[in-house]
């Protein structure tokens, strides 16, 4: 994440612009990064077409054709109005699919054997099947869905990172303090982790700050002017509420 | 589908086996959006923004700069790598050296020399400072941890540790000032905690050489070097000419006000044990380092730590206690102690007198001893268990409290059990004495199975009217724990002792006597107690609610 979220002064490329700047040629770093944002942000396509009222087969095709289609033609060019965030831009992406798919009806024969991404749908019908029984309209599933994924993966590269240097019990144990400061006692945490209260502090403080990094990277990476960090953000935080 | 959970921060319902180790997602979005981190201060003049890393990188040759790591008012901080020594630097820009005044850069110099001679663990060490590429820097020990705002923004810190934290900056303060340098700008921002939780004080003495050059200064407008006004001493602001050390102490009590209360004295301020619960003892303290006058203050930030130290040293009287408006009562814990042993011996005479014809002394005594032995740990227990002393562990104590009614019903449970296993005990333990030493007439009613029977149903139920009154001691064993801890509470335990009895008494055993008064007499002498319990707390109850 280091190398493509913006360094401290904010002017590194993001992933997502790398590919908006590539446009419809086939830079293969472009495609690279493509092909890398797909496969970290398909699930919620996969709640999306669900919701739509496909059944499991039918999205997983649709989800694999969809990425067939995109990686073939990689025309990003129709689509200015939504082409500053890869979130929006992804869903926009699907419905013109699904929209062309509807007409053809082929959905079957494009996915046929060839996938172009390895995507565990196991996985995605068991988080398919948590998803509360509400009456969202698919996109508010997929926007939810996309927040979830985006946390998620963070907070996995965090805790990788925290293995990493081998401290992962310590991320085990503050990672709790992350969302509620103070409501966890650090004494209790400081006797968990063999340490004095002071560091507790400190370390949880240090976690919250790798938090907001990583964070803040990973957003960086999903839109095109790393102004926007705090927009996608407030986007984010919108599509978990209700 | 699992149970949805609510966010006790936020307030959103949420799935928890959809989210990453069960957290709120919305509030770890919280976390990084802009104004949940740290707000880079900008008010007053527009500043400069910091210059990015392959601008510096040519004008330090021998650092290998790894990051930006913030802005302050003093300057731009970057991360850093001594290569040849291995070891992580911060490296600090300080201003651009100002081309309308040439002497700046030598006032620097000296000045940045005369830090440089400061060594103490609790000081931020300077290894190199100079000019270059117009800038002035400093490379400093990088402290790897968080400043003091950074920590009091993400919770609250306890008593016991703005104790050692003010202790540590007295330390290192009194340090410097025996080396004639002040600090000039102690503040939370300037006290590190490294990972293990120690102080380290950075920025010593930059405030003096930045105010002179308030004008000059690209880096920080007028503002911003006035930028702390909060924990100046009166003194600074009106005679900055003759500002000493003592400037440091008042700053030390605003930042030690701040710690236990998280407000700042401004105006006139309250004591800081009239807005949180601490010992009337720091009261002292904060308020002579903050007196206006430097006369009155604390000449010597070694007395500041002397005092603070004293303080933390011994164990901190409960808040309850330490409330000025609650005087100890000095003839309850008397009256009490005489009530409940009143109670228990005229009870234990009495028991003794009617119940000997069934039970040998022998018995008797032994029960009784098996008795103390454990009421004995339990009370110690009951005395140890420490009092609440922040609003969070209050908060806790209150979420898991029983309620009388249910504290009540343990309490019964534990000396239903404690009662039967006693007997039980007795029971076998005279079955051997019999056995060793047979009376005449033979005698004994030992019976095995009918003793592992009972010993079956009294064991468990001990086990867990004691694992009980465990859970009712953190939160109210009787309805008065609450607010008392030590001999207190395990007085109230003992007292609490004979109102169970009297119940067991006239409910379990009052056949097993010749007639049912004695039962009468212990319930009777039990209620004795109950109402000097009632009366010895009440009133400080009312006035500690009045107060509250």
């Amino acid at each position: 994440m280091s190398t493509t979220g913006p360094d401290a002064l904010g002017f590194q490329r993001t992933r997502w612009s790398l590919v908006l700047a590539a446009g419809k040629s086939s830079d293969p770093t472009a495609r690279a990064a493509l092909s890398e944002l797909c496969a970290a942000y398909w699930m919620p396509l996969y709640h999306y077409v669900r919701r739509r009222g496909h059944d499991r087969a039918a999205a997983e095709d649709l989800v694999q054709g969809f990425f067939l289609r995109l990686f073939e033609r990689a025309d990003f060019a129709t689509l200015d109005a939504e082409r500053g965030r890869f979130r929006a831009f992804l869903l926009v992406a699907l419905k013109h699919y699904l929209a062309d798919e509807h007409d053809k009806r082929t959905a079957e024969k494009r996915g046929g054997g060839r996938a172009p991404l390895s995507l565990d749908f196991e996985r995605a019908d068991s988080q398919w099947r948590l998803e509360p029984a509400t009456d969202a309209t698919p996109e508010k599933a997929y926007e939810r869905a996309f927040a979830e994924e985006l946390l998620a993966r963070t907070l996995a590269s965090v805790e990788r990172d925290y293995a990493e240097r081998g401290e992962a019990r310590a991320f085990g144990v503050l990672v709790g303090t992350l969302t509620a400061p103070g409501a966890l006692p650090h004494r209790a945490l400081a006797a968990e982790l063999g340490v004095t209260e002071g560091a507790v502090q400190v370390a949880a403080h240090r976690l919250r700050e790798r938090w907001r990094g990583a964070l803040r990277a990973e957003v960086a990476a999903i839109v095109d002017d790393p102004t926007e960090v705090d927009a996608e953000l407030a986007a984010l935080f919108a599509a978990l509420t209700g | 589908m699992t149970t949805p959970k609510t966010c006790p921060r936020c307030g959103t319902a949420y799935e928890p086996a959809r989210s990453p180790h069960g957290l709120c997602l919305k509030c770890l979005i919280a976390v990084g959006m802009r104004d949940e981190g740290e707000v880079i201060v900008t008010q007053g003049a527009p500043r400069e923004t910091a210059p990015p890393l392959d601008a510096i990188a040519p004008l330090f040759p021998e650092l290998v700069l790894e990051e930006f790591v913030g802005q302050g008012g003093m300057g731009f901080v970057y991360r850093a790598r001594h290569p040849e020594l291995d070891r992580k630097v911060a490296l600090k820009l300080l201003a651009r050296a100002n081309a309308s005044d040439p002497s700046f850069v030598e006032r620097f110099r000296r000045e940045a020399r005369t830090l440089a001679r400061l060594s103490h663990p609790g000081i931020v060490t300077i290894f190199d400072s100079g000019e270059r590429g117009g800038w002035c820097y400093l490379v400093m020990e990088y402290v790897e941890g968080a400043n003091l705002r950074h920590l009091m923004r993400a919770a609250k810190i306890e008593p016991k540790q703005a104790l050692s934290i003010v202790s540590q900056v007295c330390d290192a303060l009194q340090y410097s000032h025996d080396q004639g340098i002040v600090h000039r700008d102690i503040k939370p921002e300037n006290v590190l905690l490294d990972l293990s939780g120690r102080v380290k004080l950075a920025d010593f003495g930059l405030a003096r050489v930045l105010d002179r050059e308030r004008g000059a200064f690209a880096l920080t407008g007028s503002h911003q070097v006035m930028g702390t006004p909060h924990y100046m001493a009166p003194e600074q602001w009106e005679k900055p000419a003759s500002v000493d050390h003592r400037a440091d102490i008042y700053a030390v009590g605003v930042v030690f006000y701040e710690l236990l209360t998280g407000e700042m004295p401004l105006g006139r301020f309250e004591a800081p044990s009239k807005r949180v619960q601490i010992d009337v003892r720091l009261d002292e303290i904060v308020l002579k380092s903050l007196e206006k006058q430097p006369e009155r203050r604390y000449q010597h930030a070694s007395d500041v730590r002397t005092d603070v130290d004293s303080v933390a040293s011994g164990a901190l009287p409960h808040p309850a206690r330490a409330h000025p408006a609650g005087k100890t009562r000095a003839w309850r814990g008397p009256l009490v102690l005489a009530s409940t042993a009143l109670a228990w011996s005229a009870a234990l005479v009495t028991f003794l007198a009617m119940a000997t014809p069934h039970a040998s002394v022998a018995e008797l005594a032994v029960s009784l001893a098996l008795f103390a032995l454990i009421t004995g740990p339990i009370a110690w227990h009951v005395a140890h268990v420490p009092a609440p002393r922040t609003a969070e562990e209050r908060g806790a104590w209150r979420a898991a409290e029983f309620g009388f009614g249910r504290s009540f019903l343990f309490g019964l449970v534990f000396f239903v059990g404690l009662y039967i296993t006693c007997g039980v005990l007795a029971h076998a333990l005279g079955a051997v004495w019999y056995r060793l030493v047979p009376p005449e007439g033979g005698g004994g009613n030992f019976s095995g199975p009918f003793a592992v029977t009972q010993l079956l149903i009294g064991l468990p139920t001990l086990l867990g009217g004691w694992h009980a009154l465990d859970l009712s001691s953190r939160s109210s064993t009787a309805w008065m724990h609450r607010r008392f801890t030590g001999f207190d509470a395990a007085l109230t335990v003992f007292a609490a002792s004979v109102v169970y009895l009297g119940i067991i008494a006239f409910t379990l055993r009052g056949d097993s006597f010749w007639t049912p008064w004695p039962a009468f007499v212990i319930s009777g002498l039990a209620l004795l107690v109950l109402v000097t319990l009632r009366i010895a707390w009440w009133p400080r109850r009312r006035a500690a609610a009045a107060s509250a």
